[in-house]
């Protein structure tokens, strides 16, 4: 700098002065006047500083020392700098020079009209953006559903099966179950249950799924019932002790067909995959929008699942009616296991309120005519006692150990 | 062309500094809108924010009187993100698919975890590649040569080693790491050389691991000693891995007494919060003593980042979030009271949703703003302001590479794995 300094000096005809004017002096329509100071030079080639004047005149900035160069403004760029710091170039070529001298910046900027060419607000590419998110988000919405239908029919049975088995394993960690209930007299009468809701079940219209139901009853205290590709369903022994008749769980039953009739699991798996594989991979760094995109992810998958559990109602009440069975039996028991009383707002719910359900169940029910049992007394009593007593106490999780 | 043509006759005794331009007027709208924007378009703005952000903190190193340049375009980012996506997305269905076929599905995940381990040292040395290619100093392209795959084995060799060692051998590993980032990074034709070493970061890492890691170690040992444990036989009689798993921790529930699991359950919080603590300590030193350890020819770095510096970001970072979330919640926790008080359930359910979703929205930004704040550019900011170059003149001699600029489909990969997504830092 002490060089540029010297150097400077041997130009006694420029003078310093007239720098801080400029901008001010064209703004007021005067003729600019030369303005200069010091700079360093790169060739960009090589990381050496070479200290050199600078001058802007006539539309050109001269560069003078070692170096030589006069390059016309209108060709000037300039690299995102932080003021009064200003490296700037011609545009076709790497060489470069650097200043800090507000008043030759200036001055370069009033002359160089593509100066920042590059660095005006995007507003087109912000539009882009947003236009590129909604598809996406359309796309998540509708697309994946239907890409998820087209799908199903290619999914092999054996992978189906694969999927069904590892579920059915998480489904007994997660839910504590011990051991699978199969006492024989039991078992029986669970699979006279079956085969005649199975029988009467099928609507002709309905395509039928190649896939042989199998229903198993595992031992836990929570009350639910499950269904898992390849026509596997789980039912808990907690809601085979809190059902009253045979209808209620037969209803829950027919229920859980009407979603091996629909492919309902492999047809939610794959959407969920879809989704999550979309969704999660365009989630970037910023916390917001990967819990944002979560949340929307749980919105759209409850929305699903809340259309193929009507679905399931539905076919559940037609079953039912068909067999000649209370179909209103399975409102009774759903508003006994499953009350309003709390959880999450409607949007976020897989389930349909059960009031809305119990309420569509009793509208399609066939009313005011001999209900048939659909087990013997005899039947029901040895299905209720499908699961032995344990004779090991189970282990209790103290809840504070936990906390 | 190798390192030692930097060598000045006569030697380079020249002093230079790196300076961080710290005004941030305007930072924060800058921050914010980006933020807002990436938040609006679901991610997508987030290559041009990452692009902006860093032309802006390269623009602020002044190394030697010369600010570094940042020539990335965002849609490269785009560009390699969309490749990256095309080639990730099948192979993630495989795995899916592949783990549903082996004998235990928590094998499976275990696998999965261990490729995508893989994937992301390789992603992320890739990224290194990218950044470096677009980072520019008086004209000069950086450069960073190579093989990913090479970096990965490495990795996992070490990582292996760190887990064997019960994490004792950590500085080892982040040194040998360090020596191959830095010998593969070139400015032009000159190669960066590294001489870090775990060793002399070993006392610094024995005092973090005695605080955080060892106590934990120390408790399970115990435990599991002083009260007989036996593995019990039915964690070989479940079907799965995580049902055997599942058997061992409730048998260990039911012989150990509730104290003992207080005590254990304490020592845990504890050691987490004396890990959080220590861990800038660390840093700090590790930091300075790997930037120590940089030289590029006669040129040499010299930082004195103290543990300090290191702190005041976290403890912005931290201050900040806890108690914007703190007031936030506040009212929440009232609600729930003035229902049981008054039948207003009803009422009150759409706008407690309504400030739940206001809450968040503040929450999120305030999280994501300090964090850029603090920890990304202003651990940048501390970390550069920090340093200074003693043999500078030999940096005159650098010259450019003729060599071709590498693709962007490297960081565009690390940004499709890395959870963590793009860091702005190099």
């Amino acid at each position: 700098m002490t060089r540029g300094c010297r150097f400077w000096n041997r130009l006694p005809s420029v003078r310093r002065g007239h720098a801080v004017a400029l901008p001010n002096s064209d703004a007021a329509g005067l003729a600019p006047r030369d303005v200069s100071g010091e700079g360093v030079y790169f060739d960009g080639t090589s990381a050496n500083p070479i200290p050199v004047s600078v001058r802007v005149a006539g539309g050109r900035l001269i560069l003078d020392g070692s170096v030589r160069r006069a390059w016309d403004c209108r060709d000037l760029r300039a690299s995102g700098s932080i003021r009064p710091f200003m490296r700037v170039g011609p545009s076709w070529n790497s060489e470069r020079i650097e200043l800090s001298d507000e008043a030759v910046v200036a001055a370069i900027e009033a002359a160089s009209p593509e100066l920042y060419s590059r660095d005006r607000v995007p507003y087109r590419l912000i539009g882009g953006s947003v236009a590129a998110a909604v598809a996406l988000l359309v796309f998540v919405l509708y697309g994946v559903p239907i890409v998820a239908d087209l799908a199903v029919p290619a999914i092999p049975l054996s992978f189906e099966q694969r999927v069904a088995e590892v579920a059915r394993k998480q489904l007994s960690t997660t839910l504590f179950a011990s051991r699978e209930c199969q006492v024989p007299s039991g078992r029986a009468a669970l699979d006279e249950m079956v085969a005649s809701l199975k029988i009467e079940a099928w609507d002709p219209a309905l395509h039928l799924p190649p896939v042989e139901v199998d229903v198993r009853v595992i031992d836990t205290p929570v009350a639910n019932a499950f269904a898992l590709p390849a026509g596997n369903i789980i039912v808990t022994s907690g809601l085979i002790a809190r059902a009253r008749s045979a209808d209620e769980l037969a209803g829950v039953i027919a229920h859980e067909l009407g979603h091996v009739a629909a492919r309902d699991p492999t047809r939610l798996m794959l959407q969920e995959l879809g989704r999550s594989l979309v969704l999660g991979f365009f989630m970037g760094d910023v916390f917001g929008s990967t819990v944002l995109v979560a949340l929307g992810n749980e919105v759209v998958t409850a929305r699903y699942g809340r259309a193929a559990e009507s679905a399931a109602d539905a076919f559940a009440a037609r079953a039912m009616n068909r067999v000649g069975a209370d179909a209103t039996a399975i409102a009774g028991f759903l508003e006994r296991i499953d009350p309003d009383d709390y959880g999450p707002p409607a949007f976020l719910r897989s389930h349909p309120f059960t009031r809305e359900r119990a309420a569509a169940i009793r509208a399609q029910a066939v009313t005011g005519r001999e209900t048939r049992a659909i087990l013997d007394d005899e039947a029901w009593l040895a299905l209720k006692a499908i699961c032995p007593p344990q004779r090991v106490p189970r282990i209790q999780i103290d809840p504070v150990s936990t906390r | 062309m190798s390192a030692s043509i930097l060598a000045v006759p006569g030697g380079s005794k020249r002093y230079a500094t790196v300076r961080f331009e710290e005004s941030t007027k305007g930072s924060f709208w800058f921050i914010t809108k980006g933020l807002i924007l990436t938040l609006v378009t679901v991610g997508i703005y987030r290559f041009w924010f990452t692009t902006a952000v860093r032309k802006n903190l390269w623009a602020r190193i002044f190394i030697d009187g010369s600010p570094a340049e940042y020539v990335g375009k965002a849609y490269e980012l785009l560009l390699g993100f969309l490749v990256a996506l095309a080639v990730l997305l099948p192979a993630y269905i495989i795995v899916f698919v592949a783990t549903m076929y082996l004998p235990y599905p928590a094998l499976g995940v275990v696998a999965a975890s261990v490729l995508f381990f893989l994937l992301l040292q390789f992603a992320r040395y890739r990224a290194r590649r990218y950044i470096a290619s677009r980072t520019l100093w008086r004209g000069i392209r950086f450069r960073q040569d190579g093989s990913a795959l090479i970096y990965t084995w490495l990795a996992a060799g070490w990582w292996l080693v760190t887990i064997v060692t019960l994490g004792v051998a950590y500085p080892f590993m982040r040194a040998s790491l360090e020596r191959h980032r830095v010998r593969h990074t070139l400015l032009g034709e000159a190669r960066f050389t590294s001489d870090a070493s775990g060793l002399s970061l070993i006392v610094n890492w024995l005092i973090v691991y005695a605080l955080s890691i060892l106590p934990l170690l120390g408790c399970a040992v115990l435990l599991l000693a002083a009260n007989d444990f036996e593995v019990p036989e039915e964690a070989f009689q479940g079907d799965t891995i995580v049902e055997n798993a599942l058997a061992v921790y409730l048998h260990f529930l039911k012989i150990m007494p509730i104290a003992k699991l207080k005590a254990t359950f304490y020592t845990i919080l504890i050691s987490i919060m004396f890990g959080m603590l220590a861990k800038p300590y660390y840093q700090a030193r590790e930091a300075r003593s790997f930037y120590n350890s940089i030289k590029l020819g006669d040129a040499r770095i010299y930082s004195d980042l103290s543990a300090a510096d290191m702190y005041i970001n976290k403890f912005f970072f931290y201050f900040i979030n806890i108690a914007t979330v703190s007031v936030l919640s506040a009212p929440l926790f009232a609600v729930p009271f003035l229902i049981t008080k008054i039948n207003l359930y009803n009422t009150i359910e759409k706008i407690y949703y309504g400030y739940i979703v206001f809450a968040y929205a503040v929450c999120v930004l305030m999280v994501s703003w300090s964090y850029f704040r603090f920890l990304q550019v202003g651990r940048f900011a501390i970390v550069s302001e920090t340093l200074s170059i003693t043999g500078a003149e030999a940096l005159t001699l650098v010259r450019a590479s003729t060599r071709k600029v590498g693709s962007s489909f490297d960081e565009g990969m690390a940004d499709a794995v890395d959870p963590g997504g793009i860091d702005v830092g190099f």
